[in-house]
């Protein structure tokens, strides 16, 4: 039988064995602790470090150009995270105090999301309240995108621009314009 | 009613079955939806940002542009294959504890399962299992799939989403820039020979009426 792609990267990697129980317990940690909005927070943060450096050194357009495009990134990067990781906890903290399992919860609330075929909480139960709530936290963000991401991103954009405009090089009133 | 019910109870169940083990494909999931309805927003508030110039619009749309396209494009390919790599290192037991080694042995017969084999799948393995022994397999081996698969998704997410989309994004819109500063220019020149030629013409439209 041929093996797929998956496979043979698996087979040809050495087995381990993690001995270190500080790395286990990080690992385990890890599992437990850190979802979607974890997830975000530290994409957020790493992309602070490292896209708007990317920005300011792209030679091949002009300097103002580089300048607006290294604000505009920051600016949105604050937004998208922010509106993102609030979302996220905010959904999935709604879902784990309302699916709770076990007969006395049977039509109420507390149980509206809990799944028929869910028996009992384990670490299988935990990522399904986790992936209910991130699902809930997507479907109000196709709103909250446009109604507070994208002008929260403007904002913050046209903020940054006017507080830097000497190093853009341009008078207030022509930059606002747009004329050069 | 009772429809709705019955159809909200399936999509229950059937996100518990898809996603309450598979934090990988959720994570891979909500990095696309997110980046594609971000991508979305972004453009238009762009476009309809009256304190943008057009010169800079002209990079910035089409940089949002490819930094959606390039993101959603990185998450199925390498997030993607990143999680399910990292998923088969668990599931087939290459990648193990000293705990879920005793657990295995404890609760399989001797050769039932060769931990580390490409065939082995250690979940299905114990779902067969008494519910004690799948509550202490549990135990060891649910929090440790989490957190190599959060760990590796989260690695691939940053090396796509901050280093290669950064720099694919920035070569198209520089490239877009360019070319239409460009169509830019040669619609001023076509309207400055146009409105030359026009002038030009007026001046010498008069020589006619002259003639005797």
């Amino acid at each position: 039988m041929e093996l797929s792609f998956v496979d043979r990267i698996v087979s040809a990697a050495p087995s381990r064995v993690f001995q270190n129980p500080m790395i286990n317990k990080g690992i385990d940690w890890i599992g437990k602790n850190i979802s979607t909005p974890e997830n975000k927070l530290i994409l957020g943060a790493t992309a602070l470090a490292s896209q708007p450096f990317i920005d300011l050194n792209n030679k091949k357009v002009d300097k103002k150009t580089r300048q607006i495009s290294c604000y505009r990134t920051v600016a949105r990067i604050i937004a998208g995270t922010l509106t993102g990781v609030l979302i996220r906890r905010g959904f999935i903290n709604l879902v784990k105090h309302n699916s709770f399992v076990g007969k006395e919860f049977e039509n109420t609330f507390k149980s509206f999301f809990t799944p028929s075929e869910a028996k009992d909480y384990n670490y299988a139960y935990k990522q399904y309240q986790n992936s209910m709530g991130t699902g809930l936290a997507l479907v109000t963000m196709f709103i909250t995108n446009f109604a507070i991401d994208a002008p929260l991103a403007k904002f913050l954009t046209n903020y940054l621009v006017s507080k830097n405009l000497k190093s853009i090089g341009n008078k207030p009133k022509e930059v606002l314009d747009g004329r050069t | 009613m009772a429809e709705l019910k019955v159809v909200w109870e399936r999509q229950k169940n059937r996100i518990f079955k898809k996603y309450s083990k598979d934090v990988g494909r959720l994570i891979t999931n909500a990095t696309v939806l997110g980046m594609a309805t971000a991508c979305i927003a972004q453009m238009l508030a762009i476009v309809c940002n009256k304190d943008i110039a057009n010169e800079q619009k002209k990079y910035l749309v089409p940089q949002e542009l490819a930094d959606g396209t390039i993101n959603v494009l990185l998450s199925y390919i390498l997030i993607g294959t990143v999680s399910a790599i990292s998923k088969k290192f668990v599931s087939t037991g290459k990648w193990v504890t000293p705990a879920i080694e005793k657990c295995v042995k404890k609760h399989t017969k001797l050769g039932e399962v060769e931990i580390g084999k490409i065939s082995t799948n250690l979940e299905d393995v114990f779902e067969k299992k008494s519910k004690e022994a799948q509550s202490e397999f549990d135990t060891c081996y649910g929090n440790f799939k989490n957190g190599i698969s959060m760990g590796a998704t989260t690695l691939a997410s940053i090396a796509a989403c901050n280093f290669i989309a950064p720099f694919g994004r920035n070569e198209f819109a520089s490239w877009q820039q360019k070319r239409l500063l460009k169509e830019d220019v040669k619609k001023e020149n076509k309207t400055q020979i146009y409105q030359n030629n026009k002038t030009y013409n007026l001046s010498q439209g008069n020589r006619g009426l002259l003639k005797i």
